[in-house]
């Protein structure tokens, strides 16, 4: 099980996916690269007003597990849940899931499948990758 | 004493067999349980007002899309309708909507547990 922290692995990607990150849009005009850490527990109160090619959202608290071994020592296990969308709908995610792939091998655990973009649906394409990691 | 290996094999299979099936209709039932979170309250295609806390049935093409092939100790069971995995891993619309994922498996598997249940049907079997 990794111990990577959210902020390295953060890091890590925009360093691996530098060229080709999308840009969130905020209301002011500001644009800053499509990359957030969102934990689903606190609501964001402050949503960019566009969002342009490839965001990544980086989940930390997906899968929690419980490790209690001999002596009462306890280990709280969980997984990075890495999720690629595309809203350019000229383009994919698979590029940048393979670069991905390369640069996190030291420590992916797990990929889901590619959803394609739907029209029935109207849903982006993405795909997501896991990690899984001891909390600190 | 003899151990007849052949009949533990055959009774192990029987009851990992019933239980396969007990797993087909719980995983039904939980994709048909009101217990999976839904950002807002919408009209479904078959006319129901669907609330914040819902099922995963509509048309019912996705809940009829389960099937399961059981051997003597496996079981796959398979969702192929088109939209079977944006419901399992959740999507997010081009207007930048969020559509939770819904895991009916974990539901089920939380309803019921599957390690206990195999035990049951063992114990049906070999008392």
């Amino acid at each position: 099980v990794s111990s990577i922290d959210v902020l390295t692995l953060r890091d890590r990607i925009e360093t691996a996916l530098s060229g080709e990150i999308g840009n969130y849009v905020w209301q002011n005009g500001i644009t800053t690269p499509a990359v957030k850490v969102e934990s689903g527990i606190v609501q964001r109160s402050v949503q960019p007003q566009k969002v342009t090619g490839l965001e990544v959202t980086i989940e930390p608290y997906t899968d929690p597990s419980l490790r209690i071994y001999l002596g009462n020592q306890t280990a709280l296990d969980d997984v990075y849940r890495i999720l690629l969308k595309q809203w350019d709908i000229t383009k994919s995610v698979s590029s940048a899931v393979n670069t991905l792939v390369l640069a996190l091998q030291d420590c992916l655990s797990g990929i889901e499948p590619l959803l394609p973009r739907s029209t029935a649906l109207d849903s982006l394409e993405q795909q997501a990758l896991l990690i899984e990691y001891q909390r600190r | 004493m003899a151990i007849n290996y052949a009949a533990i094999e055959r009774g192990v299979s029987e009851a990992f067999g019933n239980f396969a099936k007990g797993q087909d209709a719980a995983y039904k039932a939980a994709i048909a349980d009101n217990i999976f979170s839904w950002p807002n309250r919408t009209r479904r295609d078959n006319g129901e007002l669907a609330g914040t806390t819902r099922n995963i049935v509509d048309s019912g093409e996705f809940r009829d899309s389960q099937s399961v092939q059981i051997d003597a100790f496996s079981a796959v069971y398979t969702w192929d309708a088109d939209h079977a995995a944006y419901i399992f891993y959740g999507y997010t619309t081009g207007s930048g909507d969020k559509r939770p994922p819904r895991n009916w498996i974990k539901a089920s598997h939380r309803e019921s547990d599957p390690t206990e249940a195999f035990g049951r049907e063992m114990r049906r079997v070999f008392n």
